[in-house]
């Protein structure tokens, strides 16, 4: 008996986009569900909460409660800060050989997170009784344990949404609700600890109670996430090799391209890190920090939330280099407002909350834009190297901080800042007006024509648009081939009419036209 | 093999690293030497304003602004001496100066100065009233300076002429009326020579940036528990460490002050700001911090002047007839 194929169903018209046919199925299929997007967001939120309650009182407690020297402080977070470059991309490559039952980073996650919890507190923990040289070393011991234990977690859980889903507008959907949700913890540690003074003065025991709750929750937050989300692509079944992590970047070209143009958004962090020089050299109102801030990080978020809708309209190259442009005309703007009288507080606050929103869809798209560079790189070897890929997108935030301070530091000099004399308490010298003036530069013009800067490179990056479509196409052509294998059926029909729909170059999906 | 060589390098990295900042600092020897080639570099720079000023008429109208905390005190072991409360404040002593030099066909420059002097306030009503300038008058002055005479007229707060000893005694700091009607010469004057200055000086900078020309100095003269002036800034005795590292001994040291000179002017020297920022700083007992109440000795700015004259030389006013 002949075996008839069945006729592949009909191309999908280019003008009737609602209908779906098997090949927009294949691609647009949902993996996520609602509880994934809730548990993945709330481990997003406890990892932040952590961070956000050492980075923004471990200096406090160790100075003051425990009572060790600013200095030794200072040179232990230096210390670090050296390790954590060279214990980032070492994670990823461990990250990437890793193969469980639970997949490549879900273990790290489940398991990690108890580690790294209980170091978070063991940080708060009052060694006020040791010895001057017994707080240092504990100081070193506790840190720099939990700063490896957060890199081990921390980069899988960057990674866990390039495999949570194939589709690429779930992965946008939940990088962007995650980190949303993410930046609110991070502002945790500051609610927690403000309610607590109420209560009671005594730092010491109000940040150990804070670091308990935040400690454990954060920790089970993590594991329910962990837990919840599922990694639905399937890693390579050859492990790569250990140094192949460190030359990965090099030979992917566009994830390469997308590391240095991130890299160059340093120039944008400047707005942020002179806020607080704005608000008490140029308005002489340390209090007015929080309005400069907070919009800023309100704004931000309607980005985060905004950038999967826009992602829709526009690819990411595109959505990458409006927001930026964006950014920097808001920025240019403030300046010729200012200059023009616009000198009040308040005026400044609202125009820098247009000006923020373009960074909340900043802080999203290059994720998005990271997940499409392993993908791509999976297309053309048949590996994905999810854990090098955010270990280095991780260690690249921290070198473009480096090198926002040290811009920073060189142009408070160049201005001629006068620094703060460190033998007074809360000295707050008053600057010349050509110091406020280069304030205000570094606040908004510097950054607005330097941040364009990062265009450059993407300039030069293809994984956008059809190309990407291409790549997910054939991807999900071959992922369903090997699950067809895998089961022992083949649907050729519905592999013949995708390779059909790209030859013919009329695949309609999504709204997006194939030419 | 490879990973041991792997390892090497990471060891290697990290032994660089280090290397390099500690090499960045910089021995403190070389950091004062380096503050005296500064120094030099920076009186060159402010030699060819004051010169460059000299050649030509200019006005200003700037003010005079000093802030102070009251009560407050060096306290001893037992007892705070910066006191916060209900029944302390800082306070704004301010004063509006206008200048006028004119230089005439002979070449020789004529000096008026017109000095206004406000009612002291607290900093809060201070930051109410300073957009509309509603200061409550308290009494004037002029003083009009040639090259044979000098002449001052006062005023009361109604404005009236009275005589000198009929007025109030007013203060902007350590400025009375007769004082801040020769400010502007007395500025230039005490800042256009720094030979005797070299060791009170803590930075110097001289340098042209974003086209203008800029000068900036920084003097320090510190007092020791009698409130004599000690030698040195930086004296062992009193100090250790240097740069950024510099601390005192608040236990032989009773307070200091620090100045502040900012000089800016175009491409030809001619000078369109110069601001004067003192700062008098005093050492205190004090609890040491929300944990530990413990009463030890720290320090802190009680008291501030600022002066920023803006320079203007087109459509200079001619000098008024004297009163």
């Amino acid at each position: 008996m002949e075996n008839t194929l069945e006729e592949p169903k009909a191309i999908v018209p280019e003008e009737d986009s609602a209908e779906g046919g098997a090949d927009e199925e294949l691609i647009n299929r949902k993996y996520l569900t609602v509880k994934d997007y809730i548990f993945f967001s709330m481990a997003q939120f406890a990892s932040s909460a952590i961070t956000g309650l050492v980075q923004g009182y471990l200096l406090f407690y160790y100075t003051v409660c425990v009572g060790i020297a600013p200095t030794a402080v200072g040179t232990m977070f230096l210390v670090s800060k050296i390790f954590d470059a060279l214990n980032d991309p070492l994670m990823g490559a461990i990250v990437d050989r890793t193969r469980t039952r639970w997949g490549k980073m879900r273990p790290y996650l489940i398991f990690g997170s108890v580690p790294w919890g209980i170091l978070a507190i063991a940080l708060f923990i009052p060694v006020t009784g040791f010895s001057s040289g017994g707080k240092i070393a504990y100081m070193y011991i506790t840190y720099l344990a939990y700063t490896v234990m957060g890199t081990l977690v921390g980069v899988p859980m960057g990674a866990l949404p390039a495999v949570a889903s194939p589709n690429m507008h779930e992965r946008s959907k939940l990088i962007s609700i995650s980190r949303t949700v993410g930046s609110v913890g991070e502002q945790s540690a500051l609610v927690l600890i403000s309610l607590g003074l109420l209560f009671s003065q005594n730092y010491t025991a109000v940040y150990l109670i804070v670091a308990i709750v935040i400690g454990v929750l954060g920790t089970l937050f993590q594991i329910l996430g962990g837990i919840s989300i599922k990694e639905r692509l399937e890693p390579t079944i050859e492990k790569p090799h250990f140094l192949d992590g460190f030359k990965y970047m090099f030979k992917n070209k566009q994830f390469f391209l997308l590391i240095l143009s991130n890299l160059l958004t340093f120039f944008r962090n400047l707005v942020s890190a002179a806020i607080i020089y704005v608000v008490n050299y140029i308005f002489n109102n340390g209090s007015l920090q929080i309005w400069f801030s907070l919009p800023g990080a309100i704004a931000s978020m309607i980005g985060m939330l905004l950038a999967p809708q826009l992602k829709k309209k526009m690819d990411s190259k595109k959505l990458f280099i409006l927001a930026t442009l964006w950014h920097s005309v808001a920025l240019a703007l403030v300046f010729m407002v200012y200059m023009l009288g616009g000198t009040q507080w308040y005026t400044i606050a609202a125009i820098m909350f247009i000006a923020m929103m373009p960074v909340g869809i900043l802080n999203v798209v290059p994720h998005l834009m990271a997940t499409d560079t392993i993908d791509y790189w999976e297309e053309k070897t048949g590996n994905r190297c999810e854990g090098i890929t955010f270990a280095l997108m991780s260690l690249r935030s921290k070198v473009s901080s480096a090198f926002k301070d040290y811009f920073l530091a060189w142009l408070l000099a160049f201005f001629m800042f006068s620094q703060p004399l460190s033998f007074l308490s809360g000295h707050k010298p008053v600057q010349s007006e050509f110091t406020k003036s280069g304030l205000f530069l570094m606040y908004t013009l510097i950054p607005a024509a330097l941040n364009l800067i990062s265009i450059v490179p993407m300039l030069f990056y293809k994984l956008s648009g059809k190309k990407m479509v291409e790549i997910q196409s054939k991807l999900a052509q071959r992922r369903e081939q090997e699950r067809a294998e895998l089961d022992g059926s083949v649907d050729g029909a519905e592999i013949a009419a995708v390779s059909d729909s790209i030859a013919a170059g009329t695949l309609h999906i999504d709204g997006e036209d194939m030419e | 093999m490879k990973k041991k060589l792997s390892l090497i390098l990471i060891a290697l990295a990290l032994v660089l690293s280090l290397s390099c900042i500690a090499a960045c600092t910089v021995s403190e020897q070389a950091f004062y030497e380096g503050l005296i080639k500064d120094t030099r570099k920076a009186e060159e720079g402010l030699s060819k304003m004051y010169s460059a000023m000299s050649e030509r008429s200019y006005y200003s109208d700037f003010d005079v602004i000093y802030t102070y905390h009251d009560n407050v005190s060096r306290g001893t072991p037992e007892k705070e001496g910066w006191i916060n409360s209900d029944y302390t404040d800082w306070y704004v002593q301010i004063a509006q100066v206008r200048i006028i030099v004119s230089l005439g066909e002979d070449g020789v420059a004529r000096y008026y100065s017109k000095v206004t002097m406000f009612k002291e306030m607290t900093d809060g009503d201070y930051d109410d009233v300073k957009g509309k300038r509603d200061f409550v008058k308290v009494l004037e002055g002029e003083r009009w300076i040639d090259s044979d005479s000098t002449f001052s007229a006062y005023y009361n707060a109604d404005g009236n002429k009275v005589s000198r000893s009929e007025l109030p005694d007013v203060y902007v700091g350590d400025y009375d009326i007769d004082a801040l009607l020769m400010l502007w010469p007395a500025m230039t004057d005490r800042y256009s020579d720094l030979e005797d200055d070299l060791g009170d000086v803590t930075q110097a900078t001289y340098g042209f940036k974003l086209y203008r020309n800029l000068c900036q100095l920084g003097l320090r003269y510190v007092y020791d528990l009698d409130g004599e002036q000690i030698d040195s800034w930086h004296s062992p005795e009193i100090s250790k460490g240097y740069d950024t590292d510099l601390s005192y001994d608040w236990n032989k040291v009773s307070g200091l002050d620090n100045v502040r000179l900012s000089v800016t002017s175009d491409t030809s020297h001619v000078i369109d700001k110069f601001e004067l920022f003192t700062e008098r700083v005093l050492a205190y007992y004090q609890a040491k911090n929300e944990v530990d109440k413990t009463l030890v000795l720290k320090a802190d700015v009680w008291a501030k002047t600022q002066i920023t004259v803006d320079i203007k030389t087109k459509d200079v006013p001619a000098i008024p007839d004297k009163a």
